[in-house]
């Protein structure tokens, strides 16, 4: 092997190292190639200013969800209810306004504290009760989807004039859900990085007795982290349903999944202990520019899934790489 | 903690109780002292269009026959839990069981075997025409694709590109995909290209994205064609978005909620295909009890050896367009 060859194959090394240490910077040069190379190969159909603003919008209610589950998957701990949470939010939201007449700020809040509720349950039977995670979620899935169904029948169509312009106002292109997602990204992104309280997390994913040992509060923190999970559940929930004007006990079916994935993707570990608010939001755009390419691209629908898939092992498995190389 | 478990209580114990009082779900029909006992079996059972549908049709049968009719199935797509459904509901040997065949041709196998356990069973809303099933009662799926395919065409007399959306995994689904391009091919005269045949899991919210892509990919779309009660509303929803009007892009859909027939009015949607779904459960349930009760005889055969019931049932189609979108809506109430 020459000088030069060798050289080359160091600069890659290092560059991959570099990527694999940080998978903030791994999605954002991933999206970046991905967003060229579209963008080169469709001028037309790829960077349009209404392509753009649907993926952003579309990716909105996942982009809210991600902030609470990154939240949670830092402590160690995940929700798989976020989906029924946001259609019980979202159901009686609809009820409240459509049905009882509350004005739309009203149903707003009940939205929000139905999800608050639903977190703290799932905090309480996860801190209190000391079932795991996987299970006490697994089971509020159900119980929170099931009284959707009970309580929503057929849904509410359309929920109200007034209401649906929380969801459907358009600001600088995009409408309203996109913008509620940059706030609450940006707030829980300044809080879990910034702030005192919020890296407690990462202590209590690192190593849980320790952290209970240094003086941290653990479960206290860690149901704090499920209301806040369910809370932005709820507002997520009250976002679709204004954006459809709609509130059907079928949304959120299966969010749970993607949220996840994304999350993954972001950069939190299943054992805990990791990640970020921003590495999970571009986790969320990556997939949703994934899943956008896929269909101007006109990949067949039963290969798509076979896509994301691939992607999510592909850049998870740079965490392999890096333990390898530490 | 104990004022956290009782804020938690008192909290969920007034949000529940609120709305409980406002609505609740029936999953069964028919006067408790029945003598029979039927079932209808399905995926997503709490479906809004079945339930806004199918279940008055279920409702009225058990009140006209003074039989039980009882829901079973996963509320959500999930097909291993949908067998396992079924094949329990027909280890209890009821009188009689509809399955909606719609959802997968893997069904067969269940029907099969309820009626290999003495179980009456007829499949309603998708046929699974390889099973042993009594009878099919419901929509004829390759139909749908058809009208939808026709009235776009009329709708778009020079042609242009067309996508369609979909359960994509959802065997009826896939006869009005089949049906919609048998039909186009055809009768087009080569004036259309269908360039995309998409899935939208049955939920509005995907169908939009899905919708935004796709105009995205073919900035010069003429057509939508969903076929899925979702479908529609996610299309439209997705036009808006991208600050379509009304009538810039064709759509035809199935039938949602009655409020969705507003699109119709509004220009929105060319055809909204409603499938008569009140009749489905309604001639299934008939069909079993006449399988059951009736004693006719074929060729001097009765019960399986014959032919009691019709295997067939269309329940029929009606389009709802400009021209009779008034009087659906009135009819419907809907302001």
């Amino acid at each position: 092997m020459n000088g030069s060859v060798k050289s080359e194959l160091s600069v890659f090394v290092r560059v991959l190292r570099t990527l694999a240490n940080s998978r903030e910077l791994t999605l954002l040069v991933l999206i970046i190639i991905l967003a060229g190379t579209m963008s080169a190969v469709y001028p037309n159909n790829f960077p349009t200013s209404s392509n753009m603003s649907a993926v952003l919008l579309n990716a909105a209610q996942n982009g809210i969800l991600v902030c609470g589950m990154m939240l949670l998957m830092i402590a160690g701990a995940f929700d798989l209810s976020v989906g029924s949470t946001l259609a019980l939010a979202g159901v009686w939201t609809g009820l409240a306004v459509a049905k009882f007449g509350y004005a739309p700020p009203v149903g707003v809040l009940l939205g929000l504290f139905v999800g608050a509720v639903a977190g703290l349950i799932n905090g309480i039977i996860v801190t209190r009760i000391k079932i795991n995670p996987l299970i006490a979620t697994l089971a509020t899935l159900s119980i929170f989807r099931g009284f959707t169904y009970v309580t929503g029948g057929t849904g509410i169509n359309p929920v109200g004039d007034d209401f649906k312009q929380i969801g459907q106002t358009v600001f600088l292109g995009i409408q309203t859900p996109f913008w509620v997602m940059v706030v609450v990204v940006l707030v829980s992104a300044w809080l879990v990085a910034k702030t005192r309280f919020f890296r407690q997390y990462y202590f209590i994913g690192g190593n849980p007795k320790a952290a209970k040992l240094s003086g941290i509060q653990v479960d206290r923190l860690v149901l704090i982290a499920f209301v806040i999970m369910g809370t932005l559940s709820g507002l997520a929930g009250v976002m679709q349903v204004a954006r459809l004007n709609s509130a059907m006990v079928t949304i959120g079916v299966n969010v749970e999944l993607a949220v996840i994935t994304a999350t993954v993707l972001g950069g939190a570990s299943l054992k805990g202990g990791e990640g970020s608010i921003f590495g999970a939001v571009l986790g969320v755009f990556f997939i949703a520019l994934v899943n956008n390419a896929m269909i101007i691209n006109s990949v067949g629908v039963f290969w798509q899934g076979i896509v994301i898939g691939s992607v999510l092992l592909l850049a998870v498995s740079l965490d392999a790489y890096k333990g390898a190389t530490r | 903690m104990r004022n956290v478990l009782k804020i938690t209580l008192a909290a969920l114990a007034l949000t529940v109780v609120l709305p409980l009082s406002a609505v609740a779900q029936e999953s069964e029909f028919g006067p408790a002292d029945a003598k029979e006992t039927y079932y209808w079996v399905s995926n997503k059972a709490n479906l809004p269009l079945f339930v806004q549908y199918d279940y008055v049709g279920m409702k009225k049968i058990a009140e006209e026959l003074k039989v039980k009719v009882k829901v079973a199935g996963p509320t959500d797509f999930d097909l291993p839990g949908f067998i396992a459904a079924a094949e329990q509901v027909c280890a209890q040997k009821p009188a009689g069981v509809s399955i909606v065949g719609g959802w997968d041709p893997s069904l067969s196998a269940v029907v099969d075997k309820c009626m290999e356990m003495g179980v009456p069973t007829v499949v309603d809303d998708g046929d699974l025409p390889n099973s042993k099933r009594i009878a099919y009662i419901g929509t004829n799926w390759t139909n749908v694709g058809v009208v939808q395919a026709k009235r776009l065409m009329e709708k778009l007399p020079k042609g242009g590109k067309i996508a369609m959306m979909s359960i994509i995994n959802a065997g009826n689904m896939r006869e009005a995909v089949a049906g919609f391009k048998a039909y186009v091919e055809a009768n087009g005269g080569g004036k259309y290209t269908i360039v995309a045949n998409e899935d939208d899991n049955g939920d509005a919210a995907k169908a939009a994205e899905v919708t935004a892509a796709v105009m995205a990919a073919h900035t010069d779309i003429a057509g939508f064609a969903g076929f899925d009660s979702e479908s529609g509303a996610g299309i439209v929803r997705a036009l808006q978005e991208a600050g379509k009007k009304p009538g810039d892009i064709k759509v035809t859909a199935m039938e949602q909620t009655p409020d969705f027939f507003k699109t119709a009015k509004e220009g929105w949607v060319d055809g909204i295909v409603v499938q008569n779904r009140e009749l489905f459960i309604y001639y299934a349930v008939k069909v079993l009890h006449d399988y059951n009760h009736n004693g006719l005889k074929t060729a001097g055969l009765a019960g399986s050896a014959g032919v009691p019931v019709p295997p067939l049932l269309d329940t029929g189609v009606l389009i709802v367009g400009n021209d009779n979108v008034d009087k659906v809506l009135g009819a419907l109430g809907v302001k």
